[in-house]
């Protein structure tokens, strides 16, 4: 039988962390339970990071995720506001039915079993990938959990519909490169920076998905789709 | 400490026009006053450099002279913006165009960084801060929905990535330089990463759907100055490690991947009918040229290639703005006039700036591959037809009655206009202007 000691024990837990709480972004529609998931996720990869760095300076991930986190939070609960308020403007059941249908339905562009699909396939090629390369002496849990999250991420960003989703894929993917880069690098000014990115990332991409569509009049005028 | 000041005023002014944005006159005024002084401050700024956690900001007489070219060609784009309101009947997504010069001011101070920083890291990372704030400007097509802009992000965010894991092959590799395979993955995530964020064929692939989302003018600060900041990037580091160039294929990755992306660049923009997205192609033809140039490794005069594309491009995209917002005869002539001479000066027509820059790659490229000679020489026609094309377009176009206050935005624009062509001209009979960086 194999002893484990309590190190791999924590490490084991903080990779089954990473691997439950992207896979809850990837799965589940509600954006409440995706929000909670990323959450989990910086606390997960602030948990790797404190294997290259010193735990205070890894903590500052779990404190910009948290940001970000706040950011997405306020358009999230404004875009279900709109949805809201579309539902009670809505005249009648088929109506209201158009109307719910696209609030779930801009999520993903495909349904659940494809994306428990899509998320097997990316496990496979991240176990495959980490456990077949050695990365600039990148530890293998490390590079494993770093991996994992760039796959996950990049599988949000390519099957959201909705741009709040995929900025959900894209700070996954920004978490599992930052691993990736410190492991590699160890430059802290770097490491500040990225974190800061993050933020600006969530705000960009929340003032992105805040916007209203350019009007078809504005479009159609001359130059444009005619 | 100067630099950061310098970057402190453009966020500052970014900040003011964009509050002022529901006053178009007050927004011009704010815009011309906050570049010329900007633009004096830049020109004058004692050149000691600053620095911080061991890195350095250092603005030499190279670096200085590529932030002015690209400062003139952001404020001739941002005192173009206002000038969309002078309607009447203006729609309120104009005050959305009309506040385009605050994200160009406050993109340009990350790309100020990104152009006097000694580390490769932290310019690549300054570079992505200043592309993102210039997301701020695009405008959804559908709401909610993923378009081009959040894909753009996400294809950012992966060539940085990829670029600043260059960075850490380019640092490991001299510690054992019998290991190749350190230089090959280096350039292999290089090629990924500038591939992708300066829109080289086959890396193009998200120019279009961003191009629809942003205006004109947000594509021409997008390829006019942001991938000349990236292409800067990309040479340092070249100097930096002149060990790539020898012992990687980067050369030959730069040449092909010009040429091709000049004839695609042509080509897509022939076909291409609306004006963002046709900016857009009609850019890479020339960004092409100095890849090319790149690739033969030779000393040419690139950054004044760069400069002039950028001018030429804010020239094209400013009769673009003109043509869509100001519909009575007179502003679709000048609108047209302004698209052909900026087109003229794009292809690198005598006596327009890219002239000069342009035969020196031509020569050189002519000597060593005259195959790519032949393309790059028909890219540029097909670009040439494409805007003549597109000119004559908008005059045969109906036209409306004009009012006096598009008459006063159409002299505001006209002077920015003749500024421009001046300086184009005035670059391309005097190119000792452009000395200081054909030395580099």
């Amino acid at each position: 039988m194999i002893a484990l000691d309590s190190t791999q024990i924590v490490t084991a837990a903080v990779l089954f962390g990473l691997v439950v709480s992207s896979a809850c972004i990837v799965l589940f529609i509600d954006w409440r339970v995706a929000l909670f998931a990323l959450l989990a996720q910086y606390l997960c990869a602030a948990g790797l990071l404190s294997q290259v760095v010193a735990l205070p300076h890894a903590l500052i991930r779990v404190l910009s995720g948290a940001f970000a986190t706040a950011i997405l939070y306020f358009t999230f609960r404004r875009a279900q506001e709109n949805f809201w308020r579309d539902l009670a403007q809505a005249e009648d059941d088929a109506a209201r039915l158009v109307v719910t249908r696209s609030y779930y339905w801009q999520v993903f562009i495909i349904g659940v079993p494809f994306r428990v699909l899509a998320l097997a396939l990316a496990a496979v090629g991240t176990i495959g990938v980490a456990s077949s390369i050695t990365f600039l002496d990148i530890p293998p849990d490390v590079l494993f959990g770093a991996l994992w999250l760039v796959a996950t991420g990049v599988l949000v960003a390519i099957l959201s519909r909705a741009v709040l989703r995929l900025c959900l894929g894209i700070l996954l993917l920004t978490s599992g490169l930052v691993i990736l880069e410190i492991a590699t690098e160890g430059s802290l000014l770097l490491y500040g920076l990225v974190n800061i990115a993050d933020v600006l990332l969530a705000l960009v991409l929340a003032h992105l998905a805040a916007l209203p569509a350019a009007p078809g009049v504005w479009r159609r005028r001359r130059g444009e789709v005619q | 400490m100067s630099i950061v000041l310098t970057m402190g005023a453009c966020v500052v002014a970014g900040i003011v026009v964009r509050a002022l944005r529901r006053w178009p006159r007050a927004c011009w005024l704010a815009t011309f006053v906050s570049v010329v002084l900007i633009g004096a401050w830049l020109t004058f700024v004692p050149a000691a450099s600053l620095s911080f956690f061991g890195r350095a900001l250092a603005l030499d007489v190279a670096s200085r002279a590529f932030l002015l070219a690209l400062f003139f060609a952001t404020s001739a784009l941002a005192l173009l913006a206002p000038l969309a309101s002078a309607r009447p009947h203006a729609s309120p997504t104009n005050a959305l165009t009309d506040s385009h010069g605050a994200f160009f001011l406050l993109a340009f101070a990350p790309f100020i960084a990104t152009v006097t920083l000694d580390s490769f890291p932290l310019a690549v990372f300054a570079w992505a801060m200043g592309l993102g704030v210039l997301m701020l400007s695009a405008r959804p097509q559908s709401e909610g929905r993923v378009g081009g802009t959040a894909q753009f992000l996400l294809l950012m965010v992966l060539a940085s990535a990829s670029l600043l894991l260059a960075n850490r092959f380019l640092e490991v590799y001299p510690l054992t330089p019998e290991n190749l395979d350190l230089v090959r993955a280096a350039a292999i995530f290089l090629a990924l990463g500038f591939g992708v964020l300066l829109a080289l064929a086959p890396l193009h692939f998200w120019l279009g759907p961003l191009a629809d989302e942003l205006s004109p003018l947000g594509v021409a600060f997008l390829v006019g100055v942001a991938q000349a900041v990236g292409v800067w990037v990309l040479w340092q580091q070249m100097n930096a490690a002149l060990w790539l160039t020898l012992r990687s294929p980067l050369l030959s990755a730069l040449l092909v991947g010009g040429g091709l992306t000049a004839l695609v660049g042509a080509l897509l923009a022939l076909a291409e009918r609306r004006d963002a997205r046709a900016l857009a192609y009609l850019a890479m033809v020339p960004l092409g040229l100095v890849g090319v140039g790149m690739g033969t490794g030779a000393p040419l005069p690139l950054a004044g290639a760069l400069v002039s594309r950028a001018w030429s491009i804010a020239l094209i995209a400013g009769g673009m703005h003109f043509a869509r917002h100001h519909p009575a005869r007179h502003g679709q002539l000048v609108g047209a006039g302004t698209l052909l001479v900026g087109g003229l000066a794009l292809v690198g027509l005598g006596p327009f700036a890219g002239f000069v820059a342009y035969d020196a790659i031509a020569r050189a490229v002519s000597a060593s591959h005259p195959a790519l000679f032949v393309v790059l020489v028909a890219a540029h026609a097909l670009a040439l037809m494409t805007i003549v094309r597109r000119a004559w377009r908008i005059i045969s176009a109906p036209v409306e009655s004009d009012s006096r206050a598009e008459r006063v935005a159409l002299v505001a624009g006209v002077g920015v206009v003749i500024f421009v062509s001046a300086m184009l001209i005035g670059a391309g009979i005097f190119p000792q202007m452009f000395e200081a960086m054909v030395k580099r």
